[in-house]
């Protein structure tokens, strides 16, 4: 049996060029290992992958004609030169910021320069570890990577009368980074799972709780954090049992960090000095201590959380769930596959690229989300069919905007105007409302998909929603009305907003539809395309 | 900040006596010899000690009142003692016997709470405030009603002009008003709605005590800057008006926002004042300032919650009141011998020195 | 100082400590038991006093003792019993109410507290319960008025809060009405008619039924069911037109924020919507805690006993359960920043409406407040008290999380004889 194992990995690595291992193949079959008498879904059919891929990849849907061309597109290799190309594109490194803000920052505000970073990041397509590197230890000073210091500066401005939330930093950078909920750690040892210890916590504490939020001034163009002299041990007792403890600055799980013993001014490279307003700068920077350490291969949990944060933003579902709670009494649903990940992530040095490219090259990713003939339920953890996903409301608004073929004049409209038809709303004007109605409320992860009353509310009522749908020079309902007959309509209509051909069934509809509503054209096609705008199909990525 | 007269600065006050106490206390003052000092606070009794030498022996507490005993004031003049409590009665009583006499005593001066009491400085009437929402003046010397003056607000602070025709009091809200009791006229209203705010449903009104110096020209308004509600989070403040014009001529803030209340205030005869500061459970502070300088020449933070500072008539002493440590704590809090813990008021007796210039 | 250990989403993820995936929507195990709770229509109105209200200021009065504060205790329309001279309206209505001055429940934390309160703090499943509205919106449903079933009205934000719903899933969360204004684009656009909208709704209802033939259904029956309850909410639209309130009824409620909202609770109830939450902040008085309450318990006891009145006088007190507490008590030991801080040894709280025991008072505390004089009653008697009080019994009828049935009340504890009528 190994034998024939090695060979067929020889032969992966034969066939697979550039030297990298058939990653995806790996993954295929680890999922397929596990499904015991349950049964795939089919593979996605090409408007289903299309739609899926260009909402991943691209954060919005193609046009009619961009649809139309790749579905009558009959190469064999179109699928992967999709993907090639829509990774290529520029719009993939802006996709790819909006993904991570929502998922660094839970929504507690935006930031030009924080944008801005990650883009740019994805752009030159930064390593993973480079880029936890650049948030955990800001270089304020420097142009290119101020704007990752936002994920500190942010957590650490005061909200009202309440303390700085030295906690609540401290608890996200294990979160986002390690995957591990150590919040329940401040003040004893979790009481739920076993593995985090009150020193996981405190470790880590002690490194930010010596941060000091400052504003910009004239050498710092944003706001920024400087460090004070921290102490070797930071002493903690656990509420629950009194006892004292200490700790050196350490990552979770990890080997103590030795404070070098400097005392008085030796401890500091620039000294504080009140009458010139010098903070100061101390040799020892913990924070940068952390920074080096947390993101890297010693940290197993630091690729394992990455790997599976990815593994959850291209199927829905995370490997460990929830996405922040690694314990060992808490196992991935597919442990050899985690490892895997992680193993592989790491070797090719944190290169999200290529992992998103990998991960798009599965059976997994490219599985239908309608589920395999005669069944009804199954169960959620075994990846049997595509999970229907949760859209940020960036990419809802793409869509919609794209659809409606309102994206291009919304852009150019820097001033609306609410005389002029055309100018009356902005791209900004849009953004706002279906942040409002779609966006979950700060501090709260956006995981799953969650249709609101309020989203229900501005789909139903909202005045830019029936502006988009007006006839207007250039389009969706515009150039459906001046079609002929009712079936090039509903491909128009439903390629435009659906990405996919309509079938005899839905053919009819629309054509019944239009008859109902023989005066009014284009007000028929604006409600059938609000009906098409409204849909679950086409508010989830499936 | 340097002037062309040095002011005579005291030498830091010393501690030189504590007094523990089983209950907590809000109001002291010394009896205009110096030979009593008498306190009430979150029970309805009246506390008294004689101090002799440099002690403070205590006497058997006065009985009688309701309630909270919430308001002291001793007579300019007379041996007499003003009380009031939390459920409105308001009494003059002896106070330097074993077993005080009640000279005069209304049960309801005030419909509920009855916050402080004033005494004119010529010794005529007695002023007195209260949640009502009265401004009464009495008789001192038998309690007889001359007049009443109705707000719409929950009054916190009293006091007379320096001639004693007037009577000035602020509520909650921010509004000081002065006014002519003979004439039952208003004079003016100054503006300190810089000591409150409203917090949802909760009006935070920070103003505890109203106070003129310089020989009537000025008013200083004490108490806090609030800034958030529930659990207050306020700056001790001070607000001086100029008296003759109603306009405020500075503002003396100091602290954090855990600092809360300046809750009592009064004016040594050198010419500084005295303040002194509770705020969050474990912090107060005793300072020292000038009404025209912007920090406290001496600041104490070494005492937990300092309700009132009584002042000796010799100008060197003067007593602090102040509460425990570990004053709060949620749930229930038991003794050694499992009885509910209480809490209790250490008084600190203090000596300044002779002035250093 | 550094934030509380237990902070609010640690019972939410508790559920997961477990691992694996979270159940789908509950179900009840039996349909029949359902449909026929669901034809009685009862409604209930829950005031949430967040931060801790002090039953020595309020309900249990203790006058003139160590701990008591400055305040009296006036009497009652129900001979006997006092309350605190910050009532003198409430006083009058005694005779609707139902107070339990002998709670005792566990947590003194906020953050973990009100979570526990509001959950009914059963023995812990592993999954996160629901709030008692959200447990309530999916026994009982939405009136026949199809209205949100779980409404809370709240200053601050509004918007959907799923997370009320725990394990039961976002459909029953509640849907929250930020300063009790209502939501954004609430009224229909005008260039469209009534049946237009109508028509096209069902036209997205179609697609949506067509899309979801070989999915599984969840997503799109989230979908319908903020549809569906979009419109309803727009054929009320003109609750939340302050314009519209009668102006006496504005000065009887109060002036302030908790009055207008106990205003417009009022009107939610009366147009049928099952639960209705009213929430007022700021009750967590840890320093001048006596001239904070001698400022807001006047002001909830204007709006309440207005709310009490209204309620009888409609006859819908019949039929509506009413309940109002916090998430604990305030300790009788004064602080040194003349605060009261937490205390769940030993509160109150107050019912009244369908299935309580009006003018009665439950259970005791000692002379200074310091102790329950009995065993005290946990949150979970309490849940089983009201599921009574609604008709609803605990022992027969349960939730199912996915094929695990969970008591809806702690199951070593009972409801409260003598609160209930």
């Amino acid at each position: 049996m190994r034998l024939a194992l090695v060979s067929i990995s020889f032969l992966f690595v034969i066939t697979s060029g550039g030297g990298a291992e058939a990653l995806h193949e790996r993954v295929d079959a680890l999922i397929a290992a596990k499904i015991g008498k349950e049964t795939f879904s089919a593979t996605a059919d090409d408007a289903e992958f299309l739609r899926r891929v260009w909402l991943d990849f691209d954060g919005g849907i193609p046009s009619a004609t961009e649809a139309r061309a790749f579905l009558d597109d009959k190469s064999a290799g179109k699928r992967e030169a999709l993907i090639a190309k829509l990774i290529a594109a520029p719009q993939f490194a802006i996709r790819m910021a909006d993904a991570f803000n929502v998922m660094l920052m839970e929504r507690r505000g935006d930031n030009a320069e924080w944008r801005a970073w990650l883009v740019e990041s994805f752009k030159s397509n930064k390593p993973w570890d480079a880029m936890v590197r650049e948030m955990l230890a800001p270089d304020f000073l420097s142009e290119q990577q101020r704007g990752a210091g936002y994920f500190i500066t942010r957590r650490l401005e005061k909200v009202g009368q309440q303390d700085t939330d030295y906690p609540g930093l401290t608890r996200d950078v294990g979160r986002m980074f390690l995957g591990v909920d150590l919040q329940c750690c401040q003040c004893h040892r979790h009481l739920s799972v076993d593995d985090y210890a009150q020193q996981d916590f405190s470790g880590l504490f002690t490194v930010y709780q010596n941060l000091k939020l400052q504003p910009a001034d004239a050498k710092h163009k944003t706001a920024w954090v400087s460090e004070g002299l921290i102490p070797a041990r930071y002493e903690f007792a656990s509420v629950l049992t009194g006892k004292k403890k200490d700790t050196a600055p350490r990552v979770p799980f990890g080997k103590e960090i030795t404070v070098p013993a400097l005392a008085g001014d030796d401890a500091w490279l620039v000294k504080p000095d009140r009458k010139t307003k010098e903070i100061g700068t101390p040799k020892f920077s913990a924070l940068r201590e952390i920074a080096q350490q947390l993101p890297s291969p010693e940290h197993a949990l630091f690729a394992k959380n990455i790997a599976n944060r990815m593994w959850w933003m291209m199927t829905g579902r995370g490997l460990v769930e929830p996405l922040d709670l690694h314990h060992s009494k808490n196992p991935a649903t597919h442990p050899e596959l985690l490892d895997l990940l992680a193993k592989e992530f790491t070797a090719h040095h944190f290169d999200l690229r290529w992992l998103i490219t990998e991960l798009a090259r599965t059976a997994v990713y490219a599985r239908s989300s309608a589920l395999p003939e005669g069944v009804t339920r199954q169960p959620q953890e075994l990846c049997l069919t595509a999970r229907e996903r949760h859209l940020t409301c960036d990419q809802k608004l793409r869509a919609f905007l794209t659809a409606t073929g309102e994206l291009q004049r919304v852009t150019a409209n820097a001033k609306p105007d609410v005389k002029d038809d055309a100018k009356k709303y902005s791209l900004a004007d849009f953004e706002k409302a279906f942040a409002s109605a779609f966006a979950n409320p700060p501090k709260e992860a956006e995981l799953r998909v969650n249709p609101s009353l309020r989203s229900a509310l501005l789909l139903r009522n909202g005045d830019l929603i029936h502006w988009a749908l007006q006839p207007r020079a250039g389009n969706l309902i515009e150039r459906v009305s001046k079609l002929t007959s009712t079936d090039v309509m509903a491909d128009d209509l439903y390629l435009s907003i659906l990405t996919r051909l309509p079938d005899a069934e839905e053919k009819r509809v629309l054509a019944a539809w239009i008859e109902k509503r023989a005066s009014n054209n284009s007000a028929a096609l604006a409600d059938f395309a609000w009906a098409l705008l409204s849909s679950t199909e086409f508010f989830v990525n499936h | 900040m340097s002037d062309a007269v040095a002011k005579p600065k005291p030498a830091e006050p010393k501690q030189i006596a504590e007094v523990k106490t089983t209950r907590q206390i809000t109001a002291a003052r010394f009896s205009p010899n110096g030979a009593i000092l008498a306190a009430v606070g979150f029970d309805s009794a009246v506390w008294r000690w004689r101090l002799e030498e440099n002690e403070l022996k205590a006497l058997p507490a006065i009985a009688g009142h309701r309630g909270w005993a919430s308001a002291l004031a001793f007579h300019s003049h007379q041996s007499w003692l003003l009380t009031g409590d939390s459920w409105g009665a308001l009494r003059c009583q002896t106070f330097a016997e074993d077993a005080p006499k009640t000279l005069w005593q209304h049960e309801t001066a005030h419909e509920g709470w009855l916050r402080q009491i004033a005494v004119s400085p010529d010794g005529k009437h007695i002023a007195t405030v209260g949640r009502d929402g009265f401004v009464r003046v009495w008789s001192a010397a038998e309690g007889k009603l001359v007049a009443e003056h109705k707000t719409a607000e929950d009054l916190y602070a009293v006091t007379f002009t320096p001639d004693g025709s007037a009577i000035v009091f602020g509520d909650m809200r921010g509004p000081i008003e002065a006014f002519d009791f003979s004439a039952k006229k208003s004079i003016r209203v100054l503006d300190a709605a810089a000591l409150y705010i409203l917090d949802r449903l909760q009006d935070l009104g920070g103003l505890r005590t109203l106070l003129f110096i310089d020989g009537g020209k000025t008013l200083a308004a004490s108490g806090t800057t609030p800034l958030d509600g529930a659990t207050p989070q306020s700056i001790p403040t001070i607000l001086f008006f100029d008296y003759a014009t109603g306009k405020l001529a500075r503002t003396f803030k100091h602290g954090a926002p855990k600092d809360g209340f300046i809750h009592d205030l009064v004016a040594h005869p050198d010419g500084h004042l005295m303040a002194v500061t509770s705020g969050s459970p474990g912090n107060g502070m005793l300072m020292l300032l000038r009404s025209d300088e912007a920090e406290p020449f001496h600041v104490n933070t070494k005492m937990a919650n300092c309700h009132a500072v009584a002042l000796h008539p010799d100008g060197k002493r003067f007593v602090v009141t102040s509460t425990n440590r570990d004053s709060n704590g949620n749930g229930r809090r038991l003794t050694k011998d499992g009885d509910y813990a209480n809490n209790s008021s250490p008084l600190h007796l203090f000596e300044s020195g002779a002035p250093t210039s | 100082m550094a934030s509380l250990c237990t902070p609010r989403d640690h019972t939410f993820s508790r559920r997961a400590f477990l691992g694996g995936a979270m159940g789908a929507l509950g179900g009840l195990v039996s349909p029949a038991v359902a449909e026929a709770l669901r034809q009685k229509e009862k409604q209930v109105l829950f005031v949430w006093l967040d931060g801790g209200i002090s039953q020595l200021e309020s309900w249990d009065p203790k006058p003139g003792t160590e701990f008591g504060g400055p305040f009296r205790a006036i009497p009652t329309s129900v001979k006997g019993t006092h309350v605190s001279e910050l009532m003198p309206r409430l006083a009058k209505q005694m005779h609707r109410l139902c107070v339990v001055r002998s709670l005792c429940t566990k947590d003194n934390a906020h953050s973990s507290g009100v979570d526990r309160i509001q959950r009914g703090d059963p023995l812990n499943r592993g999954v996160p319960y629901p709030h008692f509205g959200s447990a309530v919106a999916k026994i009982l449903g939405p009136t026949a008025s199809n209205l949100p079933p779980y409404v809370w009205i709240k200053p601050g934000t509004g918007g959907f809060k799923s997370e009320d719903a725990g394990f039961l899933g976002p459909k029953y969360g509640s849907l929250a009405f930020g300063d009790g204004k209502a939501p954004e684009n609430l009224l229909r656009h005008p260039a469209l008619t009534a049946d237009e909208d109508e028509a096209r709704n069902e036209l997205r209802a179609m697609l949506d039924k067509h899309y979801a033939a070989r999915r599984a259904p969840r997503n799109v029956e989230a979908n319908a069911s903020v549809f569906d309850m979009a419109r309803e909410l727009m054929k009320k639209a003109d609750i939340f037109d302050t314009s519209k309130l009668p102006a006496r009824d504005v000065e009887r409620y109060g002036r302030h924020e908790l009055g207008q909202h106990m205003l417009i609770a009022r009107r939610m109830l009366e147009a049928g919507v099952r639960f209705v939450k009213v929430t007022s902040y700021g009750w967590d008085t840890h320093g001048d805690n006596f001239n904070a309450h001698a400022g807001m318990v006047p002001k909830f006891d204007q709006a309440f006993a207005a709310m009490l009145e209204d309620l009888a006088a409609t006859g819908l007190l019949e039929h509506t359960l009413v309940i109002c507490l916090s998430e604990f008590g305030r300790t009788p030991r004064i602080n040194g920043h003349v605060g009261r801080d937490h205390f769940p040894e030993a509160w109150s709280l107050a019912m009244s409406g369908c299935g309580i025991h009006q003018g009665a008072v439950v259970g005791a505390t000692n002379d200074k407040g310091t102790l329950v004089k009995d065993a005290g009653y946990d949150i979970g008697a309490l849940f089983h008290t009201w599921y009574r009080a609604l008709g609803i019994d605990p022992g027969k009828v349960e939730f199912d999380n996915a094929g695990q049935p969970l008591p809806i009340a702690h199951e070593e504890m009972q409801a409260i004889k003598e609160a209930l009528a």
